[in-house]
């Protein structure tokens, strides 16, 4: 995804994968996977 | 301050339940704990301790969980945060999409297309692409704050009506240039016509996207994908796409997938045709759930009898879906992060119209050539707005209940609303599918 950012590791118990986008503006294609065949 | 975890978060248990990954669905934020501080934290967010009275590392790691909004103030109403930002959102969005449907033909015969039943016997004009370009214009006018044009070319099959691409593109192109506004534009293509002369005819006007269906290896493909005449398509469709990169012209093929019974377990045959050419980075898969559709008129289902031969249930479904990603994920394929059943598409966008071969006007793409969705044509409004579309009480109905899902699926796909109920306002839920693929995802991309 456009905006996510770099995965981080922080310790072995506790690990951001990954931090994601601002919520909410996700807004992707057009058109979803379910359109379009 | 009192803190919870978000409702928005759906936890998998990994590593023979050592470990517990959390994905929050409003920001695809992700995070893996060990049980030991999952039951710590669940502990410090129970006893209600304020947050400058917790001990380290707790204290740490639940101030990052704020941060990613994984856990929120327990007063927080998270319902109404969820729908402002999907109105905000909304009304941010300053792309003007249009859909153009060049034509409605197609030279395939697919037996399962959600385009079947409708009058496909109808392609635009000149004369219809030139009043297309007024009212673009039009449109730009009474909209200023758009920033970018965006056209997808679709069918039928677009490529079907070539004079007609070759005509509004660069005056597309030319609209976005005299008002400053970014330009690109995709097309979504059976790929039989896209040879080198069209492709590089498209490239010179910021080509973004280019869709093309796949649905098996060559014998299984040329069952299902076949031209009218019964011949199949395999071979001219491979050849257009490893010239389109062999030529530079392709940058990247986002390669739809349908699949059911009829073909599911004969793709890893397809993965290792494309592994052959070494296309796994070259390519973007998107597996698509076939589903029922309906007839023009008569609302009356079609391609049922198709359905009850190779349709999946829901669960079936989910489990191919995962399959495939990890049959193509083993063969160096990149898989999606995650299965959205929307929440944005052209039909919920503000700025957006599919445009049909005549200059009628539509919001979703999977209603072309239904004349119960035309909402005005472009001889008559300036406007892209159908009030059918831009009811969203669904939604609140959707986040009564604890489902996480909400900001990944927002309501479902209003299409498949219409199909099961008849009324495009009506809530639509298929949590069960879309629970399972997305915790699958998370296995298969994170484990």
């Amino acid at each position: 995804m456009e905006t996510e950012k770099k995965k981080k590791k922080d310790d072995p118990g506790f690990e951001i994968i990954q931090e994601g986008t601002d919520s909410g503006t996700r807004t992707g294609n057009m058109h979803k996977d379910s359109c379009g065949y | 301050m009192e803190l919870k975890w978000s409702r928005f978060i759906f936890w998998i248990e990994l590593e023979n339940n050592k470990k517990s990954v959390a994905r929050n669905t409003l920001t695809a934020g992700t995070i893996k704990l060990n049980k030991k501080i999952k039951n710590e934290i669940d502990l410090m967010l129970n006893s209600k301790q304020k947050i400058g009275n917790m001990a380290l590392p707790i204290k740490n790691y639940i101030e990052q969980l704020i941060k990613l909004e994984m856990i929120v103030p327990s007063r927080l109403n998270e319902k109404e945060k969820y729908l402002n930002l999907f109105h905000k959102a909304r009304h941010e969005d300053k792309t003007f999409g249009i859909y153009l449907i060049t034509t409605r033909n197609c030279q395939f015969n697919c037996p399962y297309c959600f385009e079947r039943g409708i009058y496909r016997n109808k392609s635009m004009s000149i004369g219809t692409a030139k009043e297309i370009v007024l009212w673009t214009n039009r449109y730009l006018d009474n909209h200023k704050d758009c920033r970018k044009l965006r056209i997808v070319l679709y069918g039928g099959e677009p490529l079907l009506n070539k004079r007609v691409i070759r005509y509004i593109l660069p005056k597309f192109y030319e609209i976005a240039k005299e008002r400053c506004l970014q330009f690109e534009h995709g097309i979504i293509t059976n790929g039989e016509l896209l040879d080198f002369e069209i492709l590089s005819f498209l490239n010179r006007y910021n080509l973004d996207r280019v869709q093309i269906t796949l649905d098996g290896p060559k014998d299984t493909h040329n069952k299902r994908r076949v031209r009218k005449n019964g011949k199949g398509t395999f071979d001219n469709i491979m050849k257009n796409i490893l010239s389109g990169f062999s030529q530079k012209l392709l940058k990247k093929v986002y390669l739809r997938i349908n699949f059911d019974r009829q073909n599911v377990d004969s793709m890893p045959e397809l993965f290792d045709f494309l592994v052959k050419h070494n296309l796994q980075k070259k390519i973007e898969l998107s597996f698509g759930i076939i589903t029922p559709t309906i007839c023009k008129e008569s609302g009356q289902r079609v391609a049922d009898i198709y359905f009850k031969q190779f349709g999946l249930s829901s669960n079936e479904n989910a489990d191919k879906y995962l399959w495939l990603c990890e049959e193509a994920k083993k063969r160096g394929f990149d898989i999606p992060q995650e299965y959205l059943a929307g929440p944005w598409c052209t039909a919920r966008k503000i700025h957006s119209a599919v445009i049909e071969p005549d200059g009628t006007l539509l919001k979703c793409i999977s209603t072309v050539g239904r004349k119960e969705f035309v909402f005005g044509d472009i001889f008559s409004t300036s406007k892209t707005y159908d009030s059918r579309f831009s009811n969203f009480s669904y939604l609140k109905e959707c986040l009564s209940g604890d489902c996480p899902f909400v900001p990944i699926c927002g309501g479902d796909c209003r299409f498949e609303a219409y199909i099961a109920s008849g009324n495009l306002s009506r809530p639509h839920c298929r949590r069960e599918l879309i629970e399972k693929i997305n915790k699958g995802l998370v296995r298969l991309n994170f484990e």
